[in-house]
């Protein structure tokens, strides 16, 4: 029995994916909770269900005893769930409020809108602006390491800006600006998609992000600004 | 009858405490407002039930009923069978089809319900 | 009992069995009969008749979809049919199958349930039938409209259902249908309790009314306070696209935001709409197969309360990701749903604990219900949890949540009760060891189709995309979850056969098959019409066991004298 939870928690943990920023990092630690309460819940229910329909299984005629309640009982499998969902919303709260942190001064602004079928990621401080185009994704290139602002917007339909690796998405609402902070901490290329159905090519309104260390992205910024 | 007044107080009150706290955290009309109707329109089934059906002594809610009490009192009618319920719903039909295909969809739909409507109005006098 | 009956009046004679079966009323089973019908078993045969054509449409749309999805690249759809296909899926199921299918087995069975001759507005109910028959032929024959039907989700987000986004008839036809449909529950609701507050028969008192018939008052005390929003909502999505309104639209002023409150005010309780009726008939099955009475009868009822509360006030938690929504808020009130859900299983195992439970197809159903829907709840309290939201929300792991309680849930709460019924409706009794092999064959393709799902989700996999990256590594869980579809399929045809079967094998199922503890099965099958001719006396939720104890103590008095 301990042996399969070992071997059940090893695989749900695994797939919790590593969030590739900080915010992400915060939220896969948040998942992996709630996968052990949901584990121990649920082997206790699913113990719980199996173990009646197989102990209990007619083997006789004979009428069983005739229970219609048990009032303490009642009382504790009501307390008892209403004592997790607090505790597992006191740990949410304190995480969403990470996540949704701004800071003051982020280190770089980028104003993300998305269109059908594509996205512009446009760097107001420098005047750059990157564009899908038919034949290829456009990559939002940021500095890994520091904090960056995404400003979103859409003028169309609602789409969403998802990546996967970072766990996190949140909408391009028209009439609506949203903004989040990103960090993340090593270099590396992940890949992105609109969440939101956004009509035929929802499923082609796919971009990458690249985190370059800080040296590779100020050379980045210069190609590209003295590029425009 | 005393359980479903309570049932309709309680869904009432609960929205009232629910919206108020939505209202005070988050200033947000749409769902304040969707809060709002669902406290007044259970409270106004419940102040009905209150009102009407307080003296309203059913033979069902008699814990020692016995089948057969409640004999001779007349419940209302049963009717059999009605041509008019698919010819009112071929109308409605027809009549939201017209806001899609046209006008005259429409006309002919309305007509065809308020003929049916009329069809089950003489039917239940009938 | 007198009840006037249009002219014709039904005479009840009471307390001991008539020695003689009552006689059916001959008449032509001609169409013409079905179309005037105002009986409400015959109402509720063309609903779960219905129903159960719109789900097969429905499933042959999943089929669709999914064997377009078994490989990366477009086989066998193109995107635009693709992206109409999940939407019709959706809207089918959810308005045209799961929820009329439980309006549908009320019907039939809440009269009965309750000792009643009819529901209150026979006509009413004849009125909900056709207008549901309307809006599902509306929806579903959209697909030959120009254009083709509604490719905008079956949530029809604005704006993307707005006029610019979607300029054919299809979201207008969508539109109308689901207007039709919703008018239908609401009368139907209104009908049903009606009739549960003022039909029962004499001693069946509130606190005694079989745990179906209190979770059908409570679901339709939800379509009451959930659907008119919603009615104006797609009202002014109407008026936003052809008469000029600017409702939704952000450049003329309007909130796109206001839309999904509207529609998620509805959308949400309709979740409960679709799963409150099936803990009802799972709630009256557990017991009968267990020979116990059910476990915390009040807790049931007050939990069953409690989520229609509750659920009223979760609406935005679909909406955690467009940054416009008080989360939070909306976090601890969809946490705390999961109490008076958890509850509902306390009661469900406290039924069985020391009973003696025979596993005939009714029970099994039960059983593959309460462990599907187990792990969808699960996965609801981590979907309630706004940042796992941001992680998951969109993508296939929602997927695999809502299908747990969905087709786990309520479709297995549905055939449960259509195993359960059959031979009440129709005389007839079922093959056990075909149903027994629908069951396995349902289960295990259901959760083939669903649980990797889960991790496609978790690996980013998102939602409505008729295709994907092949280097992704999403392949082989796709595979999988096509080939469990497949499976289902099967299934879902092997129960097809199942009934057919009985049809042309006629064998008589008796009265009470099961040894039922609730009214339906102190009449004939299939009842007459107005539907008794003896009722027991009612003293308890389940007064047919406390008859047949009666008769079982009288029996042993007189084996000692
Ligand atoms: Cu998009
Ligand atoms: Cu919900």
């Amino acid at each position: 029995m301990r042996r399969w939870a070992a071997v059940g928690l090893v695989g749900l943990s695994a797939c919790a994916p590593e969030g590739a920023s900080s915010q992400g990092q915060d939220i896969s630690d948040l998942y992996r909770v709630f996968v052990y309460v949901a584990i121990g819940v649920g082997a206790i229910v699913y113990g719980l269900i199996l173990w009646s329909a197989i102990r209990y299984r007619r083997r006789s005629d004979a009428l069983p005893k005739q229970t219609r309640a048990n009032v303490p009982l009642e009382i504790v499998y009501t307390a008892l769930p209403i004592l997790i969902v607090l505790g597992l919303f006191v740990l949410t709260f304190r995480v969403e409020r990470d996540v949704d942190r701004v800071a003051s001064e982020p280190a770089l602004v980028v104003n993300v809108s998305g269109f059908q079928w594509g996205w512009r990621f446009e760097y107001p401080e420098s005047g750059i602006s990157v564009v899908s185009t038919p034949s290829e994704y456009p990559t939002l290139v940021v500095p890994a390491g520091e904090t960056v602002r995404i400003n979103l917007s859409s003028n169309d339909v609602i789409h969403s800006f998802y990546v996967p690796d970072f766990l996190f998405k949140r909408d391009t609402v028209p009439g609506q600006p949203n903004r989040f902070d990103l960090l993340i901490p090593e270099p590396g290329r992940f890949r992105g998609a609109c969440a939101e159905f956004c009509g035929v090519d929802h499923g082609e309104m796919n971009f990458w992000v690249d985190a370059l260390p800080a040296t590779e992205f100020d050379a980045w910024i210069e190609e590209r600004a003295g590029a425009s | 009858m005393r359980t479903a007044t309570k049932m309709f107080a309680f869904s009432a009150f609960f929205s009232l405490g629910v919206g108020t706290i939505y209202w005070l955290l988050s200033h947000e009309r749409a769902g304040a407002v969707l809060l709002l109707f669902m406290f007044l329109a259970p409270l106004f089934i419940a102040c009905y039930l209150l009102l009407r059906a307080r003296r309203l002594r059913l033979p069902e809610d008699d814990a020692e009923g016995r089948p057969g009490e409640g004999a001779g009192v007349d419940i209302g009618r049963f009717h059999a069978a009605s041509l008019w319920p698919f010819v009112t719903a071929l109308g409605a039909s027809l009549a939201v089809l017209g806001a899609v295909y046209g006008r005259w969809l429409a006309l002919a739909g309305g007509t065809v319900m308020a003929a049916a409507v009329v069809g089950l109005m003489r039917e239940s006098r009938g | 009992m007198d009840r006037g009956t249009g002219g014709r009046v039904v005479s009840v004679t009471l307390e001991r069995p008539p020695p003689t079966p009552p006689p059916l009323r001959a008449r032509s089973g001609g169409i013409l009969e079905w179309i005037t019908t105002t009986d409400h078993k015959k109402i509720g045969l063309l609903y779960i008749g219905t129903t159960f054509l719109f789900f097969l449409a429905g499933g042959l749309m999943a089929l669709l979809m999914r064997i377009e999805l078994a490989e990366p690249g477009l086989q066998v759809l193109t995107k635009n049919a693709y992206n109409q296909l999940f939407t019709i899926h959706g809207t089918t199921m959810v308005f045209l199958f799961i929820a009329p299918m439980g309006l549908g087995l009320a019907n039939y069975f809440v009269p009965l349930q309750i000792g009643a001759p009819d529901m209150a507005f026979p006509r009413l109910n004849a009125l909900s039938y056709w207008l549901f028959l309307a809006g599902g032929a509306t929806i579903l024959l959209s697909f030959f409209a120009s254009g083709g039907a509604s490719a905008a989700g079956w949530t029809a987000y604005y704006p993307l259902s707005g006029p610019q986004g979607s300029p054919g008839p299809g979201v207008d036809l969508w539109i109308m249908g689901v207007l039709l449909a919703s008018a239908s529950s609401v009368m139907t609701a209104v009908n049903l309790m009606v009739t549960a507050f003022l039909l029962r028969a004499p001693g069946m008192t509130m606190w005694r009314l079989p745990l179906f018939v209190w979770n059908m008052i409570i679901t339709s005390l939800m379509i009451l306070v959930s659907f008119p929003p919603i009615t104006a909502g797609l009202s002014l999505l109407f008026i936003d696209r052809h008469l000029g309104g600017h409702f939704f639209d952000p450049a003329s002023g309007g909130s796109v935001v206001l839309y999904q409150h509207l529609f998620w005010w509805f959308g949400h309780p309709e979740v409960y709409i679709m799963i409150l009726p099936f803990f009802g008939i799972v709630t009256d099955i557990i017991p009968v197969f267990s020979r116990k009475p059910v476990f915390g009868y009040l807790g049931f009822v007050f939990a069953s309360l409690a989520i229609a509360g509750l659920s009223m006030s979760v609406w935005a938690h679909h909406m955690f990701t467009t940054g416009a929504v008080l989360n939070p808020f909306f976090s601890m009130m969809s946490f705390l749903i999961a109490v008076p859900t958890g509850i509902k299983f306390f009661n469900w195992i406290g039924t069985m604990w020391g009973g003696q439970i025979r596993f005939d197809t009714p029970m099994l159903w039960c059983l593959g219900f309460m462990l599907n829907f187990l792990l969808g709840g699960i996965t609801g309290v981590m979907v309630a949890s706004p940042p796992i939201d941001f992680a998951v929300h969109d993508t296939y792991f929602v997927v695999a949540h809502f299908h747990y309680v969905l087709a786990g849930g309520s479709l297995f709460g549905i055939f449960a009760g259509l195993y359960y019924w059959f031979p009440k409706m129709t005389g007839f009794r079922l093959s056990e060891r075909t149903g027994k092999a629908v069951f396995v064959l349902v289960f295990v393709g259901f959760n083939l189709s669903f649980f990797g799902m889960h991790l496609l989700g978790l690996r980013g996999m998102q939602r409505r995309i008729a295709d994907y990256p092949a280097d992704v590594g999403w392949t082989w869980l796709n595979q999988i979850a096509t080939l469990g579809t497949v499976i289902m399929g099967i299934g879902v045809v092997l129960f097809a056969w199942n009934v057919l079967e009985a049809f042309r094998g006629r064998r008589p199922a008796g009265d009470d098959p099961w040894e039922g503890y609730t009214l339906e099965w102190s009449t004939t099958s299939p009842p007459p019409e107005h539907n008794f001719t003896w009722l027991p006396p009612i003293r308890s939720e389940r007064p047919l066991f406390d008859w047949r104890q009666r008769d079982k103590d009288m029996g042993a008095e007189e084996v000692r004298k």
